[in-house]
């Protein structure tokens, strides 16, 4: 296990690495003059030379790929075009908020999702079950904005049952007041994914020689259910939530930017429209590092699971 | 021997002895009368005593020792002045914090802004030698208490008022003036507002409340400049203490102190109790940062937000709702949008081709369709409430819409469809062309219909929208025919638009790379003018120019409504908007505070 360890996170510099090429050369491919912009509508030519000059955009494209990479490296970051500002600093106050929303919506997908998919395998083509589906359905279907915007009408506007914005402390009421609505908007198109995918699994493994068994021993429903069932089934359910992570980074750039939340995702947008490289880097880095590392949680927990899972033949 | 000498001499001294009884009786009634005068005089004075000096004689002084306007209560709010802690100010207003929903500053760098976001703050936090006066665009004395120019307008004398302080409680002098002038211009900053002290040669200081500056050449709108958060004076040791930190750390003169900054979230600023002109009414300025229109909309709508503007969509609803109307106002912007002719360049550098174009696009039933009306059809540069303005030439411009005259006009200029294919050719080469805008739902349904418009006369457009990094390189290298954008003004003076198009300006801001050298001679003479009347006429020919030679097509002046909630007293918007207001007689209701 510990070599597997090993040889998944030397694997993941590799993928950064990856990561930081593509995105430092789109970067440098894109249109427009980050010093330009600084200047706002009304172009300065001397301060923007000043710019260029002081941020290595007059540097040789190779220069400016590695003195980038080493900053990265180093946590000695650059400063950001638009903020002039530590990038350090920049994400690390908005990664907390970012992390806590990803955190709660995942729970929200989960709580959700788990639940409603076992019951429609278990009363499977019942009215409950067609009901699920097709809520899921229309989960899925339905674009973050639009159901970000009819939350916040309803439950914010109208009914005045839920904040909105970004809370001075996460975990405090204020938080959970705030976390709610953005977490629902973005755990609810995941929910969905994860109930058709419980139902489908739990179908599966209901059928089983397996489950048959234990009935026959006379275990009661909600044990074979859950404990003989439901485990079985939670293995394609974990590899879905796992590669969900990625959705919720994407999801939280227009989640976060509907309801004021300013994590990662409303940062990223910005820096993109201003060109702010340094930032837009930093940032893509830091989502990579996320997606490589649960996926290795992923992994780890199959074991757990299913302790007949064993890395050196996953590896193989 | 009695001399003779000696008999007068005797003579002399009996009469003497005689005169000098009847002059001592005299001496001694005139001294009576005297004593008396005296003391009946005395008596008047001690009765006249005023030993506090408030103008009330002691016999008549209600409050004895003291001065009397300590009992007055001077701005009508029921506290005498003696216990006033804000004399000038209505006691019973203080309190409340003001909430704002808007897009996200970049910095607090008074010297770095270029965005809204961040003068709405700046503007709160400095002050300036200069501002203007609320709600308007005049410009009235702000640390500077009175100026003077010199005749040949190069020297501006500034005499500041004493007794300013900075935030951090330093009394603000002319060398902190000159500091920020000149760091404002300094390399290490690199500021993009270096350009607003171009004509600025030298900052003296004088004494430590007089500073001089002298101008290059002479600049009339100089003042109008010195309103802008950039001219702000700054404590140097804080700025220097702060490093890097300084834009998230400011300290000014303004009306408001810095709280705080929570990194893409608030921006708090509070009230500044020493504030030369007065405490603002409300405790706290809280700036939480939302983008989406519909959401700040929805933030008023749940009452936690103070004022905003009223997004298109709801328009209606805003105009059925007599509550929405009461507490709102509409202003007119100094801003104008339009859509740009590469005049360098084919086919526009052909005026003909620039005027057929603009009797081709519709443009009132555009605005009527998307705005439902609110904005001002657009007919020349200046909007209509920027002085300069000339109503007589709008009601005249000739280039509204008509196809008709749009193709007679083409026709008589060759610019004709040879081939019958439905589309004219100039210069050998068929009028196909790229119309650029930025993204923007406003601009893809306009150009739906003038891609028709043109269409119609002639003319094959293909629209493109680009971000806004983009489109910006793309009208700086000319990499364009047809471009949306639009100009709203740093500095409310007809100047600040005029320069778009000098020659001297290609490629920015002249983007629109239109030379005319009348009008550059009008633009230098009219920086220059000191005759108001003159400088007026100048601005209409200059106007006159542009609405003949039409390097852009004038599309809108945008009008902005705020509203408030009602529990929310002084606000005041000029045309610079809401942004622009130092908002330190806004007072909220001790019911909502």
């Amino acid at each position: 296990m510990r070599e597997y360890i090993l040889k998944k996170i030397a694997l993941m510099f590799v993928v950064m690495f990856g990561v930081y090429t593509i995105v430092f050369i789109l970067c440098i491919a894109a249109p427009g003059d980050p010093a330009r912009l600084a200047m706002g509508r009304r172009d300065n030519p001397e301060a923007r030379d000043i710019l260029r000059e002081k941020w290595g955009l007059n540097d040789p494209v190779h220069v400016q790929f590695y003195k980038t990479l080493i900053s990265i490296v180093t946590f000695d970051f650059p400063t950001s075009f638009r903020y002039r500002e530590n990038v350090g600093d920049l994400v690390l106050a908005r990664l907390p908020r970012t992390i806590f929303l990803g955190v709660i919506a995942i729970g929200v997908s989960v709580l959700i999702a788990i639940p409603a998919g076992i019951v429609s395998a278990y009363r499977h083509n019942s009215i409950i079950d067609n009901i699920t589906m097709v809520a899921s359905q229309v989960g899925v279907a339905t674009p973050n904005f639009w159901l970000g915007l009819m939350l916040i009408v309803v439950f914010y506007t109208k009914l005045g049952m839920f904040e909105i914005g970004a809370p001075d402390t996460l975990l405090s009421l204020d938080g959970f007041s705030k976390v709610i609505l953005p977490a629902v908007t973005l755990g609810t198109g995941m929910a969905a994914i994860t109930a058709r995918l419980t139902r489908s699994s739990m179908l599966g493994v209901i059928r089983e020689e397996y489950i048959m068994t234990a009935r026959a021993k006379g275990l009661t429903e909600r044990v074979v259910i859950l404990k003989h069932a439901f485990r079985n089934a939670l293995l394609p359910v974990i590899t879905v939530v796992g590669l969900q992570f990625p959705l919720i980074v994407g999801g939280a750039v227009i989640t976060e930017a509907v309801f004021g939340w300013h994590g990662l995702g409303q940062l990223y947008i910005s820096s993109i429209a201003s060109r702010d490289y340094p930032v837009i880097v930093t940032t893509t880095l830091i989502f990579a590092f996320g997606v490589v590392v649960i996926n290795l949680i992923v992994d780890l927990l199959y074991s757990v699971i299913d302790p007949r899972v064993e890395f050196e033949k996953v590896t193989a | 021997m009695r001399t003779r000498a000696r008999h007068y001499a005797m003579l002399f001294a009996g009469e003497k002895t005689m005169r000098n009884r009847k002059l001592r009786w005299m001496g001694f009634l005139i001294s009576l009368v005297l004593i008396g005068a005296i003391v009946a005089f005395s008596g008047c004075i001690s009765e006249e005593k005023d030993s506090d000096g408030d103008g009330i004689p002691d016999s008549e002084d209600q409050y004895p020792g003291e001065d009397d306007k300590l009992y007055l209560d001077d701005d009508g709010d029921g506290v005498i002045n003696k216990d006033d802690e804000y004399p000038g100010r209505n006691d019973t207003r203080f309190g409340g914090a003001f909430v704002r929903w808007s897009s996200e500053p970049s910095t607090l760098d008074p010297q770095l802004v270029t965005d809204q976001a961040s003068i709405e703050i700046c503007i709160k936090v400095f002050d300036t030698l200069v501002h203007f006066a609320p709600g308007t665009t005049e410009i009235e004395p702000g640390l500077a208490k009175s100026w003077d120019v010199s005749d040949d307008g190069l020297e501006y004398t500034f005499y500041l008022r004493e007794g300013v302080k900075f935030h951090n409680g330093r009394n603000m002098t002319a060398d902190d003036v000159k500091y920020s002038f000149d760091r404002l211009v300094s390399e290490e900053l690199a500021s993009p507002r270096a350009t607003f002290a171009s004509e600025i040669s030298d900052v003296t200081v004088v004494n430590a409340t007089t500073v001089k500056l002298t101008l290059e050449y002479p600049f009339i709108p100089f003042l109008s400049k010195l309103a802008y958060p950039s001219f702000a004076p700054l404590p140097q040791e804080e700025v220097e203490a702060a490093g890097e930190d300084w834009s998230k750390n400011p300290v000014g003169t303004g009306p408001f102190k810095f709280v705080k900054w929570d990194a893409g979230s608030v921006v708090v600023i509070e009230a500044f109790d020493d504030y030369w002109n007065g405490r603002p009414y409300i405790d706290t300025y809280e700036y939480y940062v939302h983008e989406d229109e519909e959401v700040i909309w929805q933030g008023f709508l749940a009452g936690d937000v103070s004022l905003s503007g009223v997004p298109s969509p709801h328009w209606e609803e805003y105009l059925e709702d007599d509550e929405l109307q009461e507490y709102s106002m509409t202003v007119s912007e100094l801003v104008t949008y339009w859509l740009y002719f590469n005049c360098e360049t084919w086919p526009f550098k052909e005026k003909a081709i620039r005027n057929a174009v603009c009797y081709g696009l519709k443009k009132k039933e555009i605005l009527d369709t998307i705005f439902k009306g609110r904005h001002l059809e657009a007919r020349g540069p200046l909007p209509p409430s920027l002085w300069g303005f000339d109503q007589g030439l709008y009601d005249d411009y000739e280039y509204t819409y008509d196809p008709a005259a749009a193709k007679a006009l083409l026709d008589e200029n060759g610019i004709v469809d040879s081939n019958g294919d439905g589309i004219r050719e100039y210069e050998g080469q068929e009028l196909k062309i790229e119309y650029q805008s930025y993204v923007s739902d406003t601009w893809q349904t306009a150009a739906e219909t003038h891609l028709a418009n043109l269409r119609e006369i002639g003319i094959e457009a293909e629209y493109n929208q680009y971000d806004f990094a983009t489109l910006i390189g793309n009208m700086d290298e000319g990499n364009y025919t047809l471009m949306t954008l639009g100009w709203g003004t740093d500095y409310p003076d007809p100047e600040n638009f005029m320069i778009l198009w000098e020659t001297q300006n290609i490629p920015d801001p002249n983007s629109a790379r239109y030379s005319n050298p009348t009008f550059d001679q009008l633009a230098a003479d009219a920086k220059a003018e000191a005759d108001t009347e003159k400088r007026l006429q100048m601005y209409k020919d200059m106007t006159a120019i542009l609405q003949e030679d039409n390097p852009q097509w004038w599309f809108f002046h945008p009008r902005s409504t705020f509203v408030w909630q009602p529990w929310i007293h002084g606000i005041k918007i000029g045309g610079q908007g809401e942004s622009n207001e130092k908002m330190i007689d806004v007072w909220i209701e001790p019911d909502h505070q």
